[in-house]
């Protein structure tokens, strides 16, 4: 518990809101249920799986509870970290932009696609990224609802 | 561009130079390898566009990098080339561009991979491997929108050793780079200096301290970037100040030093550092400007602190200037 937000850089490619809505297999918004951490088939990675119930299909359509799976967590006296990998909160509410990856869904653009709902607000969270276009990250927080319009109107273009 | 950033950061800032930052978790604790050397390996595939051995070339360069430097204990032992492509828990350090096991995503350029253990009370590396992403373009002679591989590599190697990111604009540890730019090759003091209070080599140069604590009155101030400029006008090292508002800004070369406090705004902010918003620097404040120890807003008014070899020279910031507005 006490390593859970250690850190350690991940470089990626920077997404815009955009980058996301496109790149994106999938859009929901939905809770988190619960999670589960497990060695991968070959034995070398942690994983943590999360089962979110979707209440918004905004592109693509999952079925009304899917896995999104992560690298990392503990188990035992070990524990994975990769930077810039998302984590969830049992009941946290989220928008979430995912792709496929290694027979995985997985939230595209590491933390960049997974955005937190709160207070009527979501937010993103850049911390762990290291960006190669001489930029700084940037995190991204606006109200849901002006998000959710923003979206669908990336996608009707 | 990055050169560009760092020219306008200096002219409106007048002084914007960065700290190194190990990295540190929730706790407190922060991790390192208990023993030296590191061994690592490199995937015998390499990087699938080139073809010369410059790839492996300049991964072993990215590691001697820091393995270079004479103040700090590091050493690397690079033991050749494994079949093994995939990154996870084998008892080998790799460096791979080939995998694809892990759900990694399609827009991550490199990822390191750490294991981790408390050991003792202290926060021990396990086992670490750095996978670049095998699906993009990679380049050792700076081709043109192509990431060098010994630029991310020893951004990732830094990170491997147990360095967060720096706010320092010319660092290695900044969290930003430009793709063909090789500048990120080169380590600057303020990366040196966060190795040599990880890995402390016993025979180094004796050098100095300026110890303080940054508070508005008598509230502490977390996360203040406390920047000392030696005499030529240099800023060497800095650091963030703590939750209790105490700093230590090491490893000094006996010279003449001005210290100043600044908010960690731009262009690194906490963002950048220690998990975002929810990590150990989530909370830092950044309502003051910046402030000159001797309470004044430029380095020719501040107070002059000399620091001889093993001194600890003390600067206490009480008061802060009005932040900038508009």
């Amino acid at each position: 518990m006490a390593t859970a937000t250690l850190l350690k850089a991940t470089t990626v490619q920077r997404l815009g809101l955009e980058d996301l809505v496109k790149k994106a297999h999938h859009i929901v918004a939905g809770k988190v249920r619960n999670s589960k951490t497990f060695w991968s088939p070959n034995g070398k990675l942690i994983l943590t799986s999360y089962t979110i119930d979707v209440a918004d299909n905004i592109k693509g359509q999952l079925p009304r509870a899917f896995e999104l799976t992560t690298i990392g967590g503990k188990i035992g006296d070990l524990e994975l970290h990769v930077a810039g990998m998302p984590s969830f909160a049992k009941g946290e509410e989220i928008v979430v932009f995912t792709e496929p990856s290694a027979g995985y869904e997985v939230v595209l653009g590491a933390t960049q696609g997974k955005f937190t709902v709160e207070n009527g607000e979501v937010s993103n969270d850049v911390g762990d990224l290291s960006f190669p276009d001489g930029r700084p990250g940037r995190a991204l927080k606006l109200p849901v609802q002006t998000f959710k319009n923003q979206i669908r109107t990336i996608l009707s273009r | 561009m990055k050169k560009y950033v760092f020219i306008l950061v200096v002219l409106v800032f007048s002084q914007t130079a960065r700290a190194y930052t190990r990295i540190t978790a929730t706790s407190g604790l922060s991790p390192k390898w208990a023993s030296m050397p590191v061994p690592y390996w490199i995937s015998a595939k390499g990087s699938p566009q080139i073809s010369n051995g410059s790839d492996m070339a300049a991964v072993q360069s990215s590691f001697r990098t820091w393995e270079n430097i004479q103040t700090a204990s590091i050493a690397f032992s690079y033991k050749g080339t494994t079949p093994t492509g995939t990154v996870g828990r084998d008892g080998m350090n790799v460096v791979t561009f080939t995998d694809n096991s892990a759900p990694l995503g399609s827009s991550t350029i490199a990822a390191t991979f750490s294991f981790f253990r408390t050991e003792n009370g202290q926060l021990v590396f396990d086992e670490s491997d750095i996978a670049f992403n095998a699906s993009l373009s990679f380049s050792t002679s700076a081709e043109t929108d192509k990431f060098d591989i010994q630029s991310v590599l020893t951004h990732e190697i830094g990170h491997l050793l147990g360095l967060d990111h720096s706010a320092m604009v010319s660092s290695v540890m900044v969290p930003f780079g430009v793709p063909s730019q090789l500048d990120q090759r080169v380590l600057a003091y303020d990366d040196i200096a966060g190795v040599m209070e990880i890995y402390p080599n016993p025979s180094m140069p004796p050098t100095g301290q300026i110890r303080g604590i940054v508070q508005a009155g008598t509230t502490p101030v977390f996360g203040a970037h406390v920047v000392a400029v030696d005499s030529g006008g240099t800023a060497v090292v800095s650091t963030l100040s703590q939750k209790d508002g105490s700093y230590v800004l090491r490893f000094l070369p006996p010279d003449t030093y001005r210290v100043f406090a600044e908010p960690l705004d731009l262009p690194v902010t906490q963002q950048n550092l220690g998990g975002g918003t929810n990590g150990f620097y989530s909370t830092i404040k950044t309502n003051f400007g910046t402030t000159y120890f001797g309470n004044v807003s430029t380095l020719s008014d501040a107070t002059a602190i000399s620091v001889g070899p093993n001194d600890v020279a003390t600067a206490i910031f009480k008061r802060f200037l009005q932040a900038r507005r508009g």
